[in-house]
């Protein structure tokens, strides 16, 4: 369970593959550390090759009149990440700018999308859609 | 105001385009879901509603038209598709001139006050209904047809151009 408490936590354990019972408790052990072992990577991998890729060179994003993440995005997403990374989360299927300022953090179970979307002030808002069509948010932080 | 202006109603046949840029992965052909729904957020110059382009105004390569070097997407959409799914298109032209029109709502990401798990759904995020085409810089030769029909095209082999 994630340190802040986050939805997002009941989507990775959803996301979870279930422990088969023909498999014995080590390569099960094995198996998970494996999983958790790639999920980290996963998140250093949002880490290096995003926030502190975007934060170095920003003209990349830039683009007709879309705003970069501000410094304020980049920091706050990436102590959310330090933070997912360290609670053991899944890690995002998509990170992107969102044009405005801010980042989002995209987890994507089939028609089912949750975003943690960073506010260029760095606040960041729990998102959900379905299908496409936006179901909820609720601001965390 | 007469027909030629752009103000006249959007029939349900007429197609309708997007630029989504390439350099803010909104579209990644390798995801199981390609396109995020950011590419269908408003954007600063989206003043009353989400950006598009009729057809009947404005060709597929006009659409894809941005800053000069960078790389668009086209996201094409049949008008009915979004009546269907509730979604309003108004035409827009005195926001972009003729061919302009918007994708309503205040947000279409949701409102401020949505807040809480269980708030209720607004006009959401339109689907991609009839394909996403890749735009290189409009010097390029070729270009990548994707969605429902990949492959590689060279201009000649997009949609007609019109008017």
């Amino acid at each position: 369970m994630s340190t802040l408490g986050l939805p997002y936590a009941t989507a990775s354990s959803e996301l979870t593959s279930p422990v088969s019972t023909a498999v014995t408790p080590d390569q099960a052990l094995a198996s998970t550390v494996e999983a958790t072992t790639d999920w980290r990577r996963g998140w250093q991998a949002v880490l290096d090759s995003k926030l502190i890729e975007w934060g170095r060179n920003p003209s990349l994003l830039e683009d007709e009149d879309l705003v970069p993440p501000s410094a304020e995005a980049l920091g706050a997403a990436g102590r959310l990440a330090l933070t997912l990374r360290d609670a053991g989360m899944l890690p995002p299927t998509r990170v992107v700018p969102v044009g405005d300022g801010g980042i989002a953090f995209e987890l994507r179970r089939g028609a089912h999308c949750e975003t943690l979307a960073i506010d260029t002030n760095g606040s960041i808002e729990y998102i959900v859609y379905k299908n496409d069509r936006l179901m909820s948010r609720e601001r965390l932080l | 105001m007469g027909a030629a202006d752009g103000t006249e109603p959007i029939d349900d046949e007429e197609l309708l385009y997007r630029r989504i840029p390439k350099s803010q992965g909104w579209y990644d052909p390798a995801l199981p879901c390609p396109v995020s729904p950011e590419a269908f957020g408003p954007q600063k110059h989206d003043e009353k509603g989400i950006s598009v382009w009729r057809a009947k105004y404005r060709t597929l390569k006009e659409a894809a038209q941005g800053r000069p070097g960078k790389t668009y997407y086209v996201a094409v959409f049949r008008a009915g598709d979004l009546k269907e799914k509730g979604i309003e298109v108004t035409p827009t032209p005195h926001e972009g001139g003729p061919g302009h029109a918007s994708i309503r709502g205040d947000d279409l990401r949701g409102s401020e006050d949505q807040q809480g798990v269980g708030a209720q759904a607004d006009p959401g995020v339109p689907p991609v209904q009839a394909g996403l085409w890749l735009f290189s810089d409009p010097r390029a030769s070729r270009v990548l047809m994707l969605g429902p029909c990949r492959g590689t095209y060279d201009w000649a082999d997009l949609p007609a151009d019109s008017p």
